[in-house]
């Protein structure tokens, strides 16, 4: 039984790698078509025909990016995703996401609008390609953020480019699949320049990739959207902790229900 | 055909607190009222008025900076009109070339034209039966298209001409048409917006309906007040204000300055009564202002309310926005309580100030509301300076007639530089 | 009234209903070309000379004669003679 067992075991994660490998292929190939043909189209229909700036263009290339990477990744990423509506891609908010894998920058992609600055963590900023299309992206380094210029220079310039923000306030990916404590930079930006919050659900990417094992297992991927919450609706009084605590609870809710 | 982005490239007023849109803005900032007694003005011309204050331009206009030979056919209303066009022009950097291109028009409108015009033609009429003595310019000083004939006149504008004469909600109909023409690629450029003077005949007109404030003739700073409990009706004041509309692409092509975007307009009629609208035409009309913007309720983030300070009239709007905008609460102010009601230029006065006050992420509240009325409590009114970003809001005129006009205006985002 | 009185009262009127400048105001000054006066003007131009010369002009007698004008000097001319004619009849 016991040899059996391995053997099938065996087996198994001669099939996972041989699939991982697979894919990386896959996924290398796509990524090099993308940025030889795609790219270089985009950045110069953006930046020439639009008169747009260049990390205006690369966001939205960086998200288009990411969108086509999840898309051609079916049936190993098999996504529902409901509430997209919540999301009004004229109007710019704060979007906060749970944090459970990896993959969730990439996974987002799927949902966000096109302008859309990611703030995250310094890790993978030191990503070798991935690290660099993010600073020109103008992605936010969140432990290298500091409140006193981010509020007045660069969040201000993104605000005023009507870009939206994504941030993952639990700030490490949940071990143990709870929702951790969140932090408060999100809610704070969202009270400065007086945007909605959209909490998203994510559930799935711990299994797509999961903190434990560096190898990707096919996944059904849950976006489930929730309706803005404007920090206009709470008393002016200690409004960012209430904000945060309010969609904390939101967003616990609904994780717990799925 | 695809519809054209429109966006605000320039603004001109004249208002009660003086010449120009800095003046305006430092007078709605520092929470001064314009508001002052008109007796000894007024006493001559009409002996028995009721309201006995008013909110005349500060200053003296600089007439003669326009030349006679335009000037002769202008009343104060047109005057108003050209010299409010003549700063927004200069704030939009608008050449001549593109005023006579054909591709520029004028959408400009007032109540009645030039009441003090009017007078005299009447008066010189009554008095020797005889039009003789008439100067030849003073047809064109009253006729109701005054504004915008003057000031396509006077700029040598050759393209869409139009006047939605509408009392209070001239100008804002005067935008909203612009806007409209402009979205559907038939001008590139609109000089809109609307003017009216101050004069004891039209504040009697208001007078004879009950709608004008009595009990402050003694202390004019202290109303209108909006919304509040002690409101008694509104005072008129005057000038006159310009928006410039231009198409996103032209703007972007020459390198102006944007200062907001207008992303929807609404107007229709209440249809049951003449002299005031009801709570559900207003939330009509804002339904179908938030439609034509592809926006609910939860995308507002400020209302520039109409609010006169009349008893019923301010009702009204304040139960149709705690209907439409009840959950969000979105903060609510009216300027009237600084300068008067402005009659045809309020549209366009109030919608410069609200497009500043998105700039500079501060909300003016209203004047002399300190205690919200019956029935207009449950909405977020400003009582006192905010500072606030905001990215969309609305402007609100609602006029005799029972014409509701309603604009979206949205925060520009940057896009090259 | 002697020419040089209503030269003096022409050029008031001139130059205080019209606004213009009284180094432009020479007797052969043109009113259309130089002086930039229009038609709008000309039907003012008539009341205030009634006005100032208490003469009438009558349409079917004065129309050509008005229409003629062209120069300070005309303007002159004409309301010299109309002041030889009968005074202003009474309304």
């Amino acid at each position: 039984m016991k040899v059996s067992g391995s053997i099938a075991e065996g087996i198994y994660r001669i099939a996972l790698y041989s699939l991982n490998g697979l894919y990386l292929s896959y996924i290398v190939l796509a990524t090099v078509s993308y940025y030889l043909f795609a790219f270089p189209l985009i950045i110069l229909t953006f930046m020439v025909f639009q008169g747009r700036r260049l990390d205006d263009a690369m966001r939205c290339s960086n998200r288009l990016y990411g969108s086509l990477l999840v898309r051609i990744s079916w049936p190993l990423i098999r996504i529902k995703c409901e509430g997209r509506k919540n999301i009004n891609d004229n109007l710019p908010c704060v979007i906060i996401v749970n944090h459970r894998s990896t993959a969730d920058i990439f996974l987002s992609a799927f949902f966000t609008p096109g302008n859309t600055a990611v703030f995250v963590r310094s890790w993978p900023f030191k990503l070798w390609f991935i690290g660099w299309f993010m600073r020109r992206a103008g992605y936010i380094d969140v432990e290298k953020m500091s409140p006193n210029t981010f509020f007045k220079e660069e969040g201000r310039e993104l605000y005023e480019r009507g870009v939206t923000f994504l941030f993952f306030p639990e700030g490490h990916r949940s071990r143990d699949g709870r929702l951790q404590p969140f932090r408060s930079g999100a809610f704070m930006t969202a009270i400065e320049f007086n945007m909605p919050v959209v909490p998203v659900c994510m559930t799935g990417t711990e299994k797509f990739l999961s903190m434990n094992d560096p190898v990707i297992r096919p996944a059904r991927i849950n976006i489930d959207i929730l309706p803005a919450v404007h920090p206009s609706s709470f008393p002016e009084e200690r409004r960012a902790v209430k904000l945060k605590k309010h969609i904390e609870s939101l967003v616990r809710e609904r994780l717990h229900e799925q | 055909m695809s519809l054209k982005k429109v966006v605000i490239t320039g603004m001109g007023a004249i208002s009660p607190f003086g010449i120009g849109v800095k003046p305006l803005m430092e007078g709605l900032y520092s929470g001064h009222s314009a508001v002052i007694s008109q007796k000894s003005e007024w006493e001559e011309q009409v002996k028995d008025l009721n309201c006995w204050v008013g909110a005349p331009v500060k200053e003296t206009l600089p007439s003669k900076s326009i030349s006679r030979q335009y000037r002769r056919t202008m009343g104060p209303t047109a005057i108003m009109s050209l010299l409010a066009a003549n700063e927004a022009i200069g704030d939009a950097g608008i050449s001549e070339s593109i005023l006579t291109s054909g591709r520029t028009g004028v959408s400009f409108s007032s109540s009645t034209g030039s009441a003090e015009s009017l007078t005299q033609y009447f008066r010189e009429y009554f008095s020797s039966a005889s039009l003789k003595n008439i100067s030849s310019g003073t047809f064109f000083q009253v006729m109701s298209h005054t504004c915008a004939a003057n000031i396509a006149h006077a700029l040598n504008i050759k393209g869409r001409v139009i006047s939605p004469d509408a009392a209070c909600s001239s100008s804002t109909q005067a935008i909203g048409l612009g806007y409209e023409a402009i979205k559907y690629g038939l001008q590139d450029f609109m000089l809109c917006g609307g003017s009216d003077e101050l004069d004891a005949v039209v504040c009697g007109s208001f007078d004879l309906l009950n709608a004008t404030s009595c009990r402050f003739n003694d202390k004019p700073t202290e109303t209108p007040r909006p919304f509040d409990r002690d409101r008694d009706g509104t005072v008129c004041g005057e000038g006159a204000g310009c928006i410039i509309l231009e198409a996103e692409e032209s703007a972007t092509r020459r390198g102006a300055h944007i200062l907001a975007e207008i992303v929807g307009f609404s107007t229709l009629s209440d249809g049951t009564h003449l002299a005031q609208s009801h709570s559900d035409s207003i939330e009509r009309c804002m339904e179908q202002a938030l439609e034509n913007s592809n926006l609910t309720p939860k995308d507002i983030d400020y209302i520039n309310a109409h609010a006169t300070g009349t008893i019923q009239g301010d009702l009204s709007e304040a139960g149709a926005i705690r209907n439409v905008f009840g959950d969000r609460g979105v903060p609510v102010s009216s300027l009237k309580g600084h300068m008067g009601h402005t009659l045809g230029a309020s549209g366009a006065l109030e919608l410069a100030a609200s497009v500043r006050m998105l700039n500079d992420g501060i909300l003016v509240p209203t004047l002399n509301l300190i205690h919200p009325g019956k029935g207009c409590e449950g909405i977020d009114h400003l009582m006192d300076i905010r500072r606030i970003q905001i990215t969309t809001f609305l402007k609100n005129s609602f006029a005799f007639g029972g014409i509701n006009s309603i604009l979206v205006i949205r925060r520009y985002f940057k896009r090259n530089d | 009234m002697t020419e040089q009185e209503i030269a003096e009262r022409v050029k008031k009127i001139l130059i205080e209903e019209f606004e213009l400048k009284e180094e432009e105001l020479s007797p052969e000054a043109s009113l259309y070309d130089e002086l930039g006066l229009d038609s709008l003007d000309s039907v003012d131009l008539v009341v205030a000379l009634e006005h100032e010369f208490k003469f009438k002009v009558v349409r079917n007698l004065d129309e050509e004669k008005i229409r003629s004008i062209r120069t300070l000097s005309d303007i002159h001319r004409f309301i010299i003679e109309k002041q030889k004619t009968l005074p202003m009849p009474n309304q």
